[in-house]
């Protein structure tokens, strides 16, 4: 009886309603007339906006140069492509997302020395330095053009699946499947013992060193896997719009991704960078289609989130009484 | 875990809701009608060309309409800004094909743009136009069955005006060039040329789009005393070296070509500057003397087209016109929309009234449109009879004697 | 092989004080109020319109007068309207608010100046070009470097020989001393700010003709702004005019040798400067150092 209930509790749990959502309306969409690709991205830029608020949100670094990692995960893609192979199929993927770790890596050594708005500038500064690496290395990266004409690697595990990821809906469940393994993986982190000195380090690096941590490492490290991902979101990326341009890691995308992730509340909600990436290519989505004037309204509301509710969508919703639930401390 | 994970869960409930109405079909025109797009750059490098390639496809568009459409249908013109840039052409590309469900489309911004439009055509099964890109892959390695080049290829413009160069100036050459895909192809082709003509390459700088200070350029060409100065530079960038190259007196010491005419550019630098720029090839101009061509303007100028900055219209007009226009005549023929019947009409169509001297061609085997080259120059001021009016034809070349062999044969790839 | 060494280091040394010039109003706003200013590139830019649509009717040197004014005036009104509600948060609200007003007037310069560029020839009294024997040089340039030569030691004497300067000064090193001794914080505050925009502004002007006009030049321009900023001190006046020199010279003697790396050069002296000293050129020791 017990048992019986248990498994009820389970089906009925908001989660498991929620994947069940997630899983099902791609099938709902035909009857519609809607079409998916907005959905895709907006969980590809998920992705990237948790990758970037483990920095923000609970290291407190904020690297203003994050766009070159989504960039370099979808040239990574396209190289390993075009010069190595498109037949393994998880090949082009995985090249995206070590190209990204290591260069990571190496940026967050050089620079986790330092903190505050000197760490964050020199994220800058070689954000850019990179971007114009992509711009201007004609030879490799295509320069201005790009690299176009990728193609999406046929997923073949002999004997299990075989699946044609150019297939809109399928490529999206492809996209879900990571979305929910990046999550899991990122929430499991920052509720590990490495994800609490992350944000004692936030608190105060001062004091977190005084008490024997060597943040140096920690901080370096949280960059490093915040490059892993990023990287992951720029393959996914590359895959889902077929190509690689150096405007990918332009530094406004960077502050756009700041503004994504603190504008859902990525400083103190875990899940803040899904509502920030949502709300804001909801927001370009819809403004541009009724208008060329965009820029103008986005900056407008951008302006009234910051100045009203800095803590965000969802630091305001934790305040707020509907959403307490006893015992819960997420 | 669970219990903690209520709140985020409920968030994630509201995270699908919302995704599920982000692909809602969002505003559009009405499905009955017959859609195109021009997915051109009003901004950016190449940014006065959009309203030139809206305007040709209008002047295509209107008659039809007057007569009632085609097939029932209305012909609607859906418009955005590419940016000049390819990153967001493949954007609007999508946004076009997936929401609006347009019939076909019109590119413009470039070479770049150009190339990730038709990968996105063939991958998509849309019939796509290239207005205004000349990179010799356009009708070769980056060709495909659904798309249809229409300027001249960067071969066919050297092939055209470099004997005129040659001519004109002598055989030690300097290239400022546009450091991107196009500018590097016309550069190569004319290097072949110069080579094979036994002429010399005195020295090349490449220059970037972005770049608007060209002082250290100007100052490598005086120090190389070449015959001439050959420029492919185009747009925007096109026009900041031309003002310096006259405000740094360039003019007296080297003699110049801009061998691909943007009529845009000169327009905005002034007839003094546009002087100076030797012998080149435009593409289409009202002063070529072919039949229809008066009349064209006649038109353009009774929409009240001509602006201050853009007087006549450019060679992106005629191009979009003519897509346009012979896109249409053929659903109104064969009644139908079908893409592939289209194209299967479009390939080796002869277009009688094509505003040149001999009846246009699109070659079935490449989808190129092959046209009359016209190799020009300035005209004198005392000729100049308006604004825009400045140039006139040196040279015709047949498009029989000047397109050399396809390198590929779409018509026979499957769809 | 000389005079062609020589037109590139004045290249350099020109680019070098219009690199000064925009970095200078930045550093102002991030000395005294602590607020990394995103919306100075857009401010630039506007400076650059203003001038654009002034200089047809009044002529250059009247645009050149009245269009920075005109961009301080805003700067103060956004000043007092947006900015000053940002103080004593997180720097990052700073930050990030001055972006979002930064996008939003990029938008307002699409709508009324429309998404296409301009070009704007130098004046007629500038344009041509100087022989000055050994070498062949653009009048322009000239004029240029020399503005700003005349900007940026009129800074200098503002902060240096004024009591508004002292002031100002003061400010950059404790915001708090100023309001203790009596002075009017907000009102620094907002003349600051005004003071920051003016120069953004009037560095647009300059460097139209010569950079174009576009709407995305304001996020162009940022870039050497926080550079400078970075390599010459955070502060430090001479630093950035330092910083500014560095910079320009090697960008200008990259272009000689590799024209392609020369957007490049900016952030490698960056980072070399940086990790190497990472106070800047010029700047104070500061707690966030290590």
């Amino acid at each position: 009886m017990n048992g019986l209930r248990k498994v009820l509790s389970l089906i009925v749990h908001p989660l498991t309603v929620t994947l069940a959502l997630f899983a099902a309306f791609p099938l709902v969409l035909p009857l519609i007339g809607g079409h998916i690709s907005l959905a895709i991205e907006v969980l590809i830029m998920s992705i990237f906006a948790l990758a970037f608020n483990l920095l923000l949100g609970y290291t407190g670094l904020t690297s203003f140069g994050h766009a070159a990692y989504l960039g370099l995960g979808a040239y990574g893609f396209a190289l390993c492509e075009i010069h190595l192979t498109d037949r393994i199929w998880f090949a082009p993927l995985l090249s995206g997302i070590l190209l990204t770790g290591i260069i990571a890596f190496l940026v967050g050594y050089v620079i986790s020395r330092k903190r505050g708005v000197y760490y964050s500038l020199l994220t800058l500064a070689i954000g850019q330095l990179i971007y114009f690496i992509a711009f201007r290395w004609n030879e490799v990266t295509g320069g201005e053009t790009g690299l176009t004409g990728l193609v999406r690697p046929r997923i073949e595990i002999p004997g299990i699946l075989s699946l044609d990821l150019s297939n809109a809906f399928t490529f999206y469940y492809f996209v879900l499947v990571l979305f929910a393994l990046s999550a899991l993986i990122l929430w499991r982190i920052i509720h590990s013992p490495f994800g609490a000195v992350l944000q004692i380090i936030k608190q105060n690096e001062v004091r977190a060193r005084y008490l024997g941590y060597n943040t140096f490492w920690y901080k370096c490290i949280s960059f490093t896997i915040s490059g892993l991902f990023s990287g992951l979101a720029g393959a996914l990326y590359a895959m889902f719009t077929y190509c690689a341009f150096a405007d990918y890691l332009y530094w406004i995308n960077s502050g756009d991704v700041v503004m994504m992730t603190l504008i859902g509340g990525g400083l103190s909600s875990f899940f803040g960078p899904l509502a920030g990436s949502a709300f804001f290519l909801i927001a370009r989505n819809l403004i541009s289609s009724f208008t060329q004037h965009w820029m103008i309204f986005m900056g407008i509301i951008f302006v009234i989130c910051i100045l009203i509710f800095p803590e965000g969508f969802l630091g305001v919703l934790k305040k707020t009484r509907l959403f307490r639930f006893r015992g819960s401390g997420g | 875990m669970f219990a903690r994970c209520k709140r985020g869960s409920s968030v994630l409930f509201i995270f699908a809701i919302v995704l599920m109405l982000l692909s809602l079909p969002g505003p559009g025109f009405a499905q009955d009608a017959i859609k195109i797009a021009l997915v051109g750059p009003y901004s950016g490098n190449f940014s006065y060309l959009g309203a030139c390639m809206e305007q040709g496809a209008r002047m295509a568009i209107d008659p039809f309409n007057a007569k009632g459409g085609i097939l029932g249908k209305k012909i609607e013109l859906v418009l955005e800004d590419n940016q000049s840039n390819p990153g967001v052409t493949t954007q609007k590309m999508m946004k076009v094909i997936e929401k609006d469900k347009v019939n076909f489309v019109l590119v413009g911004g470039g070479t770049s743009c150009a190339v990730s439009a038709f990968e996105i055509a063939k991958r998509e099964h849309v019939l796509t136009f290239s207005g205004d890109a000349n990179d010799n892959s356009l009708n070769a390695e980056k060709a495909n069955r659904y798309c249809f080049h229409i300027p001249e290829p960067n071969y066919e413009i050297v092939k055209a005006v470099a004997p005129s160069i040659l001519e004109k100036y002598g055989k030690r050459w300097y290239f400022h060039t546009a450091d991107y895909k196009w500018g590097w192809d016309i550069s190569a082709t004319f290097k072949a040329f110069l080579k094979e003509k036994e002429g010399t390459v005195v020295g090349e700088d490449l220059i970037p789009m972005e770049a608007r200070d060209f002082s250290s350029n100007i100052i490598n060409v005086r120090n190389a005393k070449p015959d001439v100065l050959v420029v492919l530079v185009g747009g925007m960038a096109g026009l900041a070296a031309q003002t310096q190259y006259h405000e740094f007196g360039l003019d007296k010491d080297v003699k110049r070509t801009v061998p691909l005419y943007d009529h845009d550019n000169w327009l905005i630098t002034g007839y003094d500057i546009a002087r100076e720029n030797g012998v080149f090839l435009v593409e289409w101009d009202i002063n070529i003397g072919a039949p229809g061509c008066k009349e064209f303007f006649e038109e353009y100028k009774r929409r009240k087209y001509p602006t201050d900055r853009v007087p006549i219209p450019m060679m992106d007009t005629y191009h979009s016109y003519i897509a346009t226009r012979e896109t249409l005549r053929i659903m109104a023929e064969a009644k139908t929309t079908n893409t592939q019947e289209i194209i299967k009409r479009l390939e080796g169509r002869t277009i009688k009234d094509s505003l040149t001297h001999s009846p246009a061609m699109i070659r079935a085997a490449d989808h190129q449109y092959m046209r009359d080259a016209y190799v020009f120059e300035t005209k004198k001021p005392n000729e100049v009879k308006f604004k825009g009016d400045w140039v006139k034809p040196v040279k015709r070349v047949p498009w029989k004697d000047l397109y050399r062999p396809p390198s590929i044969s779409l018509d026979k790839e499957p769809f | 092989m000389f005079s062609h060494f020589l037109n590139h280091l004045f290249n350099g040394v020109v680019l070098g004080l219009l690199f000064t010039v925009i970095a200078l109003g930045f550093s102002l706003v991030l000395g005294v109020m602590g607020v990394v200013n995103f919306a100075h590139g857009v401010l630039f830019a506007v400076g650059a319109y203003f001038a654009f649509s002034l200089a047809s009717v009044m002529g250059f040197w009247w645009a050149l007068i009245i269009s920075p004014i005109l961009v301080g005036l805003i700067g103060m009104l956004l000043e007092w309207s947006l900015i000053k509600r940002i103080y004593n948060l997180n720097p990052l609200f700073g930050l990030l608010l001055t972006f979002s007003i930064a996008m939003g007037i990029e938008g307002l310069i699409k709508l009324i100046w429309g998404p296409q560029g301009y070009s704007i020839p130098a004046p007629p009294f500038a344009s041509g070009f100087i022989n000055l024997g050994f070498m062949v040089y653009s009048k322009y340039r000239f004029v240029q470097g020399l503005l700003a030569l005349v900007l940026i030691a009129g800074l200098w004497l503002f902060l240096e020989k004024t009591t508004y300067g002292a002031v100002i000064k003061a400010g950059t090193i404790s915001s708090e001393m100023v309001m203790a001794l009596g002075k009017n914080l907000p009102r620094l505050r907002t003349l600051v700010f005004g003071i920051g925009s003016f120069l953004a502004g009037i560095a647009g002007v300059l460097t139209a003709p010569m950079w174009g006009i576009r709407p995305g030049i304001g996020a162009e321009a940022m870039m050497p702004a926080l550079v400078v900023v970075v390599v010459g001190g955070m502060g430090s006046f001479y630093g950035s005019v330092l910083a500014g020199q560095v910079i320009g010279i090697i960008t200008g003697l990259t272009v000689m040798f590799y024209p392609r790396l020369s957007d490049l050069m900016m952030y490698v002296v960056m980072l070399v400067v940086f990790l190497a000293r990472p106070r800047g050129l010029m700047g104070t020791k500061s707690i966030l150092e290590e």
